[in-house]
């Protein structure tokens, strides 16, 4: 069959290409591009009731201004970051910890599949319910807190108080998405050319500089794909502060995020304008993240070798600097 | 760290457990104040006292009304209690005790509980127990609103009262009444119950002190062998670090599993058990728990997890099917967009659903699609991160001879794809479906803002009903039954297939 001219052949199958694309692509323009731009269009227009008539009038950038100065979209944009970033950092430290030893040939982990088994499961459940359980074990006369009561601790309310809230929604985040990022981060480490280790145990480099100096860079790729993506997600943070601190966010709005804002546009008040300049900027700030994650995955396999490169050099030079020493 | 003298490492380790054992002393004895009884209970009098002072000061009229409510929570939590005649009196004053006609007073003593008659003007049948009741209602609904809105003032006061009471008992200055106030309260009101607990813990909190010590000086000693093990490079020593990594995966593993399984425990426990704390061992409640679950209208439990059931199962088929088709499209065929295509999916694979959200729930409306599965489940067919994971796969396990060879034996394209490439891509699809489905099982963004009708909801719309709604007067029973009924299909199919679905994780690496 080799021997039949492959241009030629493909060639005359290509209209196939085309009728295979046709199902994702319909759907996409149905489903996601139009929307876009209805939602893309309403950000234009201003949308209000005068007496019983509805007035669509052409306002122009008028939208984005009223976003930016009259609502508190910067507010809640930040508190989203907080409450991802607070929930990451100690994500990426315990899962990078725990992908190392984990992949650790002389710390010979036993009972992996169990560890394994238990941390990602948070990571498959809804998160509404999970937040829900969080709200019924940590209200004021919940479980939590009636067991702090009767080992001699104060009552302290959780859902009341900034940092209480804050930090159940980071515990809540941490929970969810740490052992899928230690899963991921553990394939990524076992990627790496398993000589390099041996090198570097062999040259006595110790634990943390093998880290630092082997495991680190060659996973870099990951890691970065992994930052992007979780700040994407992060951006999106809804569900958790949604039911866990109600529609408002509370204490005072403190965890109210950019989609809760856009879920009551949308759900109540309606202000299509103002909902629709929310949405744009959404999208250019995902756009501007998701083109990163688009070159990151395609300059994969590129940096994955020069780092092997540079990684082998480094290991070399190591070894010269030793045996300078010895 | 790899030049530092003996000394500079004593010098740092000590300085670490100095400053670590300083943190849990200030901790313990200042930010956990309960380690002096006396201290607590006096701060949380002060504050009660503060809370309802700055109320009182905000006029007199409001002040009235807050002495008066908070006196009607107090009888409130004695309603059908023993002595009603004197809690009425107590707030009244003996002069309220009168016929509501010619404001007769009636003789001290009498029992506002029976129907009395005036001895001036004879009219017969005076109820000051309805009126009293009526009022007494209202003020339990107060409270209890109160309560849920989470505003403070006469919350504030209500729930610290029981403090006070305590602090006085410990003093020896209240009487039996109280006591049966409390015990009554706790009947009326389960979710102050733990105020009676106050004494009992009093009399524990007493020998709290040294425990402060304790624990002060473990953090030291803990602090130390780290900071000596890190500083002497023992860090090196695999024994070490196996213990580490053991402590923080237990750690770890323990705070997984802990809030579930008291979830589970709680579904088995009354009302009032729950209420009182955290049990570890199970309660004989759950077939009570699930039937008054079954019989609330508001929550159609089985039609949502019916209705999840199906959106997300035809979601998983879907995305998986239409995944795979383009994914063959850019894999097998060689033509002039096919570059760009897979640049483009990829390209939008980051847009989340919720950027274009405000047009596609107003398109729906425009279509009639409002409480309709179809919104759910239709635009799953172009679905980027599945697309992306199947091409992957197909790139390490879809030789094109194999399609080659088929076009040879006279099977027609779509037939080829059906019949051989669906099947070679069976373990793809079978992670990818699992996936899909959880994630869709656990949408809430969009069903929220299509569903309304109860009937069509799906489980997070129901769940997140619980919460929305007036939620103290829900059972809690109820509540943690709802919670592991939606969550425990995806937790048993999890368990069964946790080998294959991790190693599914480790594969694709990207999941939204």
């Amino acid at each position: 069959m080799s021997t039949v001219p492959a241009k030629h052949k493909s060639v005359s199958y290509a209209k196939w290409g085309y009728i295979f694309l046709i199902p994702f692509f319909v759907t996409f323009v149905l489903f996601t591009v139009i929307p876009l731009g209805r939602t893309f269009y309403y950000s234009l227009f201003e949308n209000r009731l005068e007496g019983l008539t509805q007035i669509n009038q052409f306002i122009g950038f008028d939208n984005f201004i009223k976003l930016f100065t009259e609502t508190k979209f910067f507010t809640y944009l930040g508190n989203t970051m907080t409450m991802w970033l607070i929930g990451f950092i100690p994500q990426l430290i315990v899962s990078l910890a725990l992908a190392v030893w984990f992949t650790d040939r002389n710390m010979r982990l036993r009972f992996q599949p169990f560890f394994k088994t238990v941390i990602y499961m948070p990571n498959l459940i809804m998160a509404s319910a999970f937040s829900m359980m969080f709200f019924v074990l940590f209200s004021d006369n919940g479980p939590v807190n009636s067991m702090m009561m009767s080992l001699g601790m104060e009552q302290f309310s959780f859902l009341r108080t900034v940092s209480g809230s804050r930090g159940l929604i980071a515990l809540m985040n941490f929970l969810m998405w740490f052992g899928n990022t230690t899963i991921v981060l553990m394939a990524a480490v076992m990627g790496i050319d398993q000589s390099l280790f041996e090198a570097a145990d062999i040259d006595g480099a110790s634990g943390w500089k093998t880290f630092t100096r082997v495991t680190v860079p060659m996973i870099k790729p990951v890691l970065s794909y992994m930052l992007i993506t979780s700040l994407i997600g992060g951006l999106q943070l809804f569900d958790v502060p949604q039911i866990l601190t109600g529609a408002n966010g509370n204490p005072v709005g403190v965890n109210r995020t950019v989609i809760m804002q856009l879920n009551s546009i949308i759900g109540a008040s309606k202000n299509y304008g103002e909902g629709g300049a929310l949405s744009v900027v959404l999208f250019v700030i995902t756009a501007v993240l998701g083109m990163m994650v688009y070159y990151s995955l395609n300059s994969n396999e590129r940096e994955a070798k020069k780092l092997a490169r540079e990684g082998q050099k480094k290991v070399a030079e190591m070894k010269k600097g030793q045996g300078v020493k010895a | 760290m790899s030049r530092m003298n003996n000394l500079t490492r004593v010098l740092i380790t000590a300085a670490a457990m100095l400053l670590v054992g300083a943190l849990a002393f200030y901790l313990l004895a200042e930010v956990m104040p309960p380690f002096n009884v006396a201290a607590t209970l006096t701060i949380d009098a002060a504050n009660v006292n503060k809370s309802a002072q700055k109320d009182l000061d905000k006029g007199s009229d409001a002040a009235t009304a807050f002495k008066r409510q908070l006196n009607m929570v107090r009888a409130g939590r004695s309603a059908s209690g023993v002595s009603m005649t004197d809690l009425y009196v107590s707030i009244f004053g003996q002069e309220a005790v009168k016929c509501p006609d010619c404001d007769t007073r009636l003789p001290e003593g009498t029992d506002i509980t029976q129907k009395q008659t005036c001895p001036k003007c004879g009219k017969t049948d005076i109820d000051l127990k309805a009126d009293f009741q009526k009022e007494i209602d209202a003020v339990k609904a107060t409270a209890v609103k109160e309560n849920t809105e989470g505003t403070y003032g006469i919350t504030y006061a209500y729930q610290h009262r029981d403090l006070n009471v305590a602090k006085a008992m410990v003093n020896g200055l209240v009487a039996e009444v109280e006591a049966n106030i409390l015990a009554q309260a706790d009947k009326d009101f389960p979710e102050t119950a733990r105020g009676t607990d106050i004494l009992g813990e009093a009399a524990q909190q007493a020998n709290l002190g040294p425990r402060t010590w304790l624990v002060t000086a473990l953090m030291m000693i803990f602090t130390g062998m780290i900071g000596y093990m890190i500083l002497t490079r023992d860090v090196k020593n695999v024994a070490f670090r196996r213990l580490m990594a053991y402590t923080l995966l237990i750690i770890l593993s323990f705070l997984c599993i802990v809030f579930f399984y008291i979830m589970v425990i709680n579904t088995t426990r009354t009302h009032g058990d729950i209420q009182r704390g955290i049990s570890l061992l199970p309660g004989r409640a759950f077939m009570d728990n699930y039937r008054s679950l079954m019989s609330m209208s508001e929550l159609p439990v089985w039609r949502g997890m019916l209705n999840s059931l199906l959106v997300s199962s035809c979601v998983a088929i879907l995305s998986t099917y239409f995944s795979v088709l383009t994914a063959y499209a850019i894999h097998a065929y060689d033509f002039r967009f096919r570059k760009f295509a897979f640049s483009f999916i990829l390209l939008v694979m980051m847009i989340p659903t919720q950027v274009s959200a405000l047009g596609f729930i107003e398109m729906m409306r425009d279509w009639n699609l409002m409480d309709n599965f179809l919104p759910l489940i239709l635009p799953s067919i172009a679905s980027p991160a599945v697309f992306f994971f199947m091409k992957q796969f197909m790139d390490s396990t879809l030789p094109l001879a194999i399609v080659e060879a088929a076009r040879i034996d006279g099977s027609s394209e779509f037939g080829t794809f059906n019949r051989i490439v669906i099947h070679i891509m069976k373990p793809a699809i079978a992670v990818q479906a699992i996936f899909t489905f959880v994630s869709s099982w656990n949408n809430y963004f969009t069903p929220a803002l299509l569903l309304k009708d109860a009937q069509m909801k799906t489980l997070p719309v129901l769940i997140a009903q619980l919460r929305s709604a007036d939620y103290t007067k829900f059972n809690m029973g109820n509540v943690y039954m709802m919670i592991c009924l939606s969550i425990a299909p995806v937790i048993i199919v999890y368990l069964c297939l946790s080998k294959f679905i991790i190693a599914g994780v480790a594969v694709g690496g990207v999941k939204e």
